[in-house]
């Protein structure tokens, strides 16, 4: 057996966009199981970065490995399907759809191809079931008839985390899932993510502090690109080169940066 | 347009069936008014909209705006006129070395021009696919145009002029089509269970996909799906039923012509879709009514009825946004817990 080593590892990933650099030889590790931060200023190649894990971005450089198995070369839906589950910073939901029939979705494209042409998939209890209770968990159960281009914001970043959650990713790749939420609801995202916790990985990328040391086990800083500062959210808190560059100008716990 | 509440699923279903009733008793009601002339127009629309609703299985299900679906019409037709040139000759017909006797009979040569259409759409979908938006009209309308330009070439079978049949094709060797209300009854039969089957297509595991992947295909691709191989397959089922429609038309007409691949009659077939209510499969089926019905009752008033039809299109994009379809009986309803989705 392998020892349990990483379960993503980012080697060197350099991306530029004329002359932006946006990764420049980032590197860092995910553990199974671990709640990571990806924090930094606006700009810094957050976004970046997670494009160029789940294959949207093609990297210049550097190697993308999840489970030790390198990925860097393979296309979107298969780092999908090998256990990448993502929710994006600008909301990306199915409009026309009902709230069931996005999740649903999710749960087909985990089952096998969908070469299948003849049976309604909307009363296929398959796909249903599983879909109903993933609403249920995240709090959409009252909205799943409704169309899903007519749900609040914060009803579209739930649904996108449930499906993500779905097709049970072995690392959830989150954009700012609290982006633009009112403060309940980012107070119950927050719970739903807490709840998570442990089950499944998580990159997080987010910028409120408060939500970051709730919920991280380690956190990673960058800038301009650049790591600057990788370690549990203690060391990161106290690392000098992150108070200088970062943390610093409104005090450790700040709002919103 | 004020919002109107969506009429069941039950009631939809009931009023797209009296349609196929009504079709159904046409021939008969127009023998009884005196006018069988227009049981071979009724026809040419059936075909027309047989295409028609092919068209909408990629357009308004799956996003993909082909400006050349005509091609995929001409091919299946010529497969037919060829076949039949061949057989009133006597000479087979030299493919690759291979010699493939000419045939009437419906019962080959049907399937067969499906087959070819198929493999046609199945070769300039993995070419367009890689495209998207503006890039995929422009190059599905240049493969058309090309398709086009070789048959105007092929002298053999008649370039420019092209081909004039020797009667329909045969029905396990009778001559069935030839009796004009037969003709109209196979195309309406053709018609509904097409239309039945992509119904339940929709509504199936590979419908919802190519749904999803026309209203955000980057959601598909995060969700692990790989979003072209389900397009290219809608894009080649709709190639094989627009070839039938070739078929059906070239019997119809016993002629077939370069025409049939002109880039006008693939503008027209969007136009039938766009008029009739995209993504709703009936919708082309009252479009391509409403189409030539338009057309013969202006070209009978002025020569000039395009530029009457032109600005009647314009103000069904404007106000109808749904098409006539969804004028006449409202939108479909949204999906609530188990019932019919939204679409
Ligand atoms: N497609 C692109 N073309 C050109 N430049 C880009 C592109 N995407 C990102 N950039 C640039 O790369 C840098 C990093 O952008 P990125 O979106 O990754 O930052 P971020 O950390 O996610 O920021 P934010 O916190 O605002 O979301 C920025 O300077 C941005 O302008
Ligand atoms: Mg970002």
């Amino acid at each position: 057996m392998r020892a349990p080593g990483p379960l993503l590892e980012v080697e060197g990933l350099s991306k530029a966009f004329g002359g932006v650099t946006a990764s420049d030889a980032l590197s860092f590790t995910v553990m199974p199981g671990e709640v990571h931060a990806l924090i930094g200023p606006n700009g810094a190649g957050k976004t970046t970065a997670v494009a160029q894990i789940a294959g949207e971005l093609k990297p210049d450089d550097g190697r993308i490995r999840l489970d030790g198995r390198e990925i860097s070369h393979l296309p979107v839906h298969r780092r999908a399907l090998l256990g990448l589950g993502r929710s994006f910073q600008i909301t990306s939901v199915l409009p026309d759809f009902s709230v069931l029939d996005n999740v649903a979705l999710a749960v087909q494209a985990h089952a096998g191809h969908s070469f299948r042409l003849i049976r309604n998939a909307r009363r296929d209890a398959r796909l249903r079931d599983p879909a109903r209770a993933m609403l249920t968990r995240v709090g959409l159960a009252a909205v799943a008839g409704r169309a899903a281009g007519a749900l609040s914001h914060g009803e579209k970043r739930k649904l996108e985390l449930a499906m993500a959650l779905a097709g049970h990713p072995r690392l959830l790749l989150l954009d700012e899932p609290m982006a633009g939420m009112g403060g309940e609801d980012s107070a119950r995202m927050v719970e739903v993510l807490q709840g998570l916790k442990g089950t499944v990985a998580m990159l997080l990328v987010e910028h409120d502090m408060d939500v970051v040391f709730a919920l991280a086990d380690r956190i990673t800083v960058l800038d301009g690109g650049r790591v600057l500062a990788t370690g549990d959210p203690e060391a990161v808190r106290a690392d000098p080169a992150v108070i200088a560059a970062y943390l610093g100008e409104e005090g450790v716990a700040c709002q919103p940066c | 347009m004020a919002e109107r509440a969506p009429l069941s699923p039950r009631v939809r279903l009931g009023l797209h069936l009296l349609g196929l009733l009504a079709l159904a008793l046409l021939p008969p009601l127009l023998t009884l008014i005196d006018e069988p002339f227009y049981v071979t127009l009724a026809t040419r629309v059936l075909i027309l909209a047989l295409a028609a609703v092919s068209l909408d299985l990629i357009l308004g299900y799956g996003g993909m705006v082909s400006f050349g679906h005509a091609a995929f019409v001409g091919v299946g037709g010529y497969v037919t006129g060829i076949l039949a040139h061949h057989a009133f000759m006597g000479d087979p017909l030299m493919l690759f070395g291979l010699a493939v006797p000419g045939m009437n009979e419906a019962l080959i040569v049907w399937p067969l021009a499906m087959a070819v259409s198929a493999v046609a759409a199945l070769l300039i979908g993995v070419l367009s696919l890689r495209t998207g938006g503006i890039h995929f009209i422009m190059i599905t309308l240049a493969f058309a145009q090309m398709l086009y330009y070789l048959l105007v070439s092929l002298q053999a079978y008649g370039g420019d002029d092209g081909l004039t049949l020797w009667g329909r094709n045969t029905v396990a060797g009778t001559d069935l089509l030839a009796d004009r209300e037969t003709f109209y009854y196979v195309c309406l039969g053709l018609l509904a269970v097409v239309v039945l089957a992509f119904r339940r297509l929709v509504d199936s595991r590979f419908g919802l996909v190519l749904q999803g992947a026309r209203q955000n295909e980057r959601r598909m691709r995060a969700l692990g799906v790989p979003v072209t191989r389900y397009r290219l397959a809608a894009f080649t089922l709709a190639g094989a039923v627009a070839g039938l429609a070739g078929v059906l038309s070239v019997n119809q007409a016993e002629f077939v012509s370069p025409t049939l691949l002109h880039w006008t009659h693939s503008g027209e077939l969007l136009v039938v879709v766009i008029l009739g209510g995209m993504g709703t499969l009936v919708g082309p089926v009252l479009g391509a009514f409403v189409l030539m019905g338009l057309e013969e009752v202006l070209a009978g008033v002025t020569e000039h009825w395009r530029v009457i039809l032109g600005p009647v299109l314009v103000l069904v994009v404007l106000y109808a946004r749904a098409g006539l379809h969804g004028w006449v009986i409202g939108p479909r309803r949204h999906a609530d817990a188990d019932g019919e989705g939204a679409s």
